[in-house]
């Protein structure tokens, strides 16, 4: 499968990230629009964390044991089995927030906007390259096959 | 060969005792290895697997059974298992390698996964067999209970547990007063400590529920009208809580009736090990049935959660099917939303002594409360209500892999604390790469 690889090394911190992702998932599509007319506002999925001078772009990890879909009491979340991605059925969820209470990666946030459910990455799935990493200005975030990974 | 054909045997390689979620990670880990070994799954309950958590959303709002199902209709058709719904396991008999019904018939299994999930502690006062007294563990429960109260006025719930509190919070939603009896000093006292509990009993009481602490039911009384019907608990002590209907929510123990007489070890709940196997050959157990290990506490205990029949019933599966998992334990967890105020808790959240310290941060104007259970610079334990709740996982991580916080406790109560606050060794597994290759 593919996923988003966060380069710290690159990242400036600008949250381009955020912003586009949140217009990727907003009803418009259209920046102005989506942050200034729409209702529920869109929140971006993917969040830009820092810790001093280092920071860099995170968004659900697509985990190969999902604690998250293992542990969502409801079967809102699921992990596709062609794709890999974990997908949250917003329909399905309760906003019980078990899955942000075991994702040790602080990936999952509470989307209160409107229904008051998880929020999470869809790695863009329907486009060829999520709107995080397109967007990103200084290519601080890659899309990449996960057999390029070196395995801890 | 006619008495073969007359009493012909139903015969599985894979025979699985419930249907909830320990039930339904076995046949995922299962089908991932053995995508055409035959599967059964004998249940109770005459309904495909639903989320049992649920059963205080039915209370409270218009959901149909279709809304709370934990995996499509189709799935088990889909997985090609045979589902035997409505009918109860009798006996097992492991020399024969069968299990009994009671309808009497029989099944054969060459493995067999024993997740039954766990029963209501029947409280032993005059008066639980009357009518109008409920337990809130099943959808049918939760449909005999929601069908009783139209009309009602007052409904008293006996255990202030985290089942409890959730019927309370979806009975009073609907208009009809509530009155919860807890025997201990506070409502949610396994789950929280005294300022979380605090804070829980305090919007419970302003949504206007009777919360009665350090109370012991002595007897379900009835009717003036009709003795033979619920009218209400009578407290140790002689107070008298009015009630049309009462409701016990005191807890789950192991459902392990069944196994009785069958040689597999029992101690609070089915003993299992790292695999999930249990002490005889071919039987495995997981869920809330299985005691587990309690990696901070360093006991096997039964531990009835959500997340733990998961994993347990992923592992069993994954074994079963010729996979060598183990796992490698759990702790208590959980996560609750009351009237909308979000509120989890993980480990060792009330230290029994002072050789634990505590970072807490608390703004009860806002009923955000933070706290951090530590000792030796490790986590034990996390207590969070209100926004305090945002990536709580982080902390959960930090205590599932025993990670030394000495170099960033500082930072451990901050909102904006993120995994970037990490040691870059567990940064990088959290990233889950280690570099580009």
């Amino acid at each position: 499968m593919k996923i988003i690889y966060p380069k710290e090394e690159v990242c400036i911190g600008c949250r381009y990230c955020e912003i586009y992702c949140a217009v990727e998932h907003s009803k418009s599509k259209d920046i102005i629009k989506a942050f200034k007319l729409e209702n529920p506002r869109p929140i971006p999925k993917v969040r830009m964390v820092q810790n001093g001078p280092v920071s860099f772009a995170l968004q659900c990890r697509h985990c190969e044991e999902p604690d998250c879909v293992y542990a969502c009491i409801t079967g809102a979340m699921h992990k596709d089995k062609e794709t890999g991605v974990v997908i949250h059925d917003a329909k399905r969820c309760i906003g019980c927030w078990t899955c942000m209470m075991v994702c040790t990666k602080g990936a999952i946030e509470r989307d209160e906007e409107m229904r008051k459910i998880a929020s999470k990455c869809d790695l863009c799935i329907h486009l060829d390259v999520p709107a995080c990493v397109s967007h990103c200005p200084n290519e601080a975030l890659v899309l990449i096959e996960d057999n390029q990974i070196k395995k801890p | 060969m006619l008495s073969e054909r007359m009493f012909q045997v139903k015969k599985y390689k894979y025979l699985i005792i419930g249907g909830s979620v320990a039930t339904v990670a076995a046949v995922e880990g299962i089908r991932e290895i053995d995508g055409d070994g035959s599967i059964g799954v004998v249940s109770y309950e005459p309904y495909h697997a639903y989320s049992r958590p649920m059963i205080s959303n039915y209370l409270m709002d218009d959901i149909e059974l279709e809304d709370m199902y934990y995996r499509p209709l189709k799935f088990y058709e889909k997985e090609k298992v045979d589902s035997l719904l409505g009918k109860t396991v009798v006996k097992v008999s492991p020399d024969e390698k069968k299990v009994f019904l009671d309808d009497g018939d029989c099944i054969s299994y060459e493995r067999l996964l024993v997740s039954s999930g766990g029963r209501p502690i029947i409280p032993r006062i005059n008066g639980v067999d009357k009518k109008g007294v409920y337990r809130f563990l099943s959808l049918d429960n939760a449909r005999e209970i929601k069908a009783s109260l139209k009309g009602l006025e007052r409904v008293v719930i006996i255990g202030g547990g985290l089942s409890g509190m959730k019927a309370a919070e979806a009975i009073i939603s609907i208009g009809v007063r509530v009155s919860v009896i807890e025997m201990m000093e506070r409502v949610l006292k396994p789950v929280y400590d005294e300022t979380a509990c605090g804070i829980i009993k305090a919007l419970f009481e302003d949504k206007g529920v009777d919360v009665l602490t350090s109370s012991q039911a002595e007897e379900i009384y009835g009717r003036k009208d009709d003795e033979s019907s619920a009218g209400g608990v009578m407290l140790k002590g002689g107070k008298k809580v009015d009630g049309d209907i009462v409701i016990m929510s005191v807890g789950v123990i192991p459902q392990v009736d069944f196994l009785k007489d069958s040689g597999i070890e029992i101690n609070r709940g089915v003993v299992v090990d790292k695999s999930m196997k249990t002490n005889l050959p071919d039987i495995y157990a997981a869920g809330d049935v299985a005691e587990a290990y309690d990696i901070l506490l360093g006991i096997n205990r039964p531990i009835p959660i959500w997340p733990k029949a998961y994993y347990e019933g992923r592992i069993a599966g994954l074994n079963m099917a010729g996979g060598n998992e183990e796992f490698s334990g759990i702790f208590a967890m959980n996560s609750a939303d009351f009237f909308g105020l979000p509120t989890m808790s993980a480990g060792i959240v009330n230290p029994e002594d002072d050789s634990w310290e505590s970072l807490v941060e608390f703004k009860p104007e806002e009923n955000y409360y933070k706290r951090i259970v530590l000792k030796n610079n490790k986590i034990d334990g996390m207590i969070m209500v209100g926004d305090a709740v945002d990536r709580a996982g982080i902390i959960l991580g930090l205590i599932k892999d025993r990670i030394d916080v000495k170099d960033f406790k500082d930072k451990l109560l901050d909102k904006g604390f993120s995994i970037a606050d990490l040691p870059a060794s567990v940064k990088r597994a959290r990233i889950r790469d280690v570099a580009l290759a």
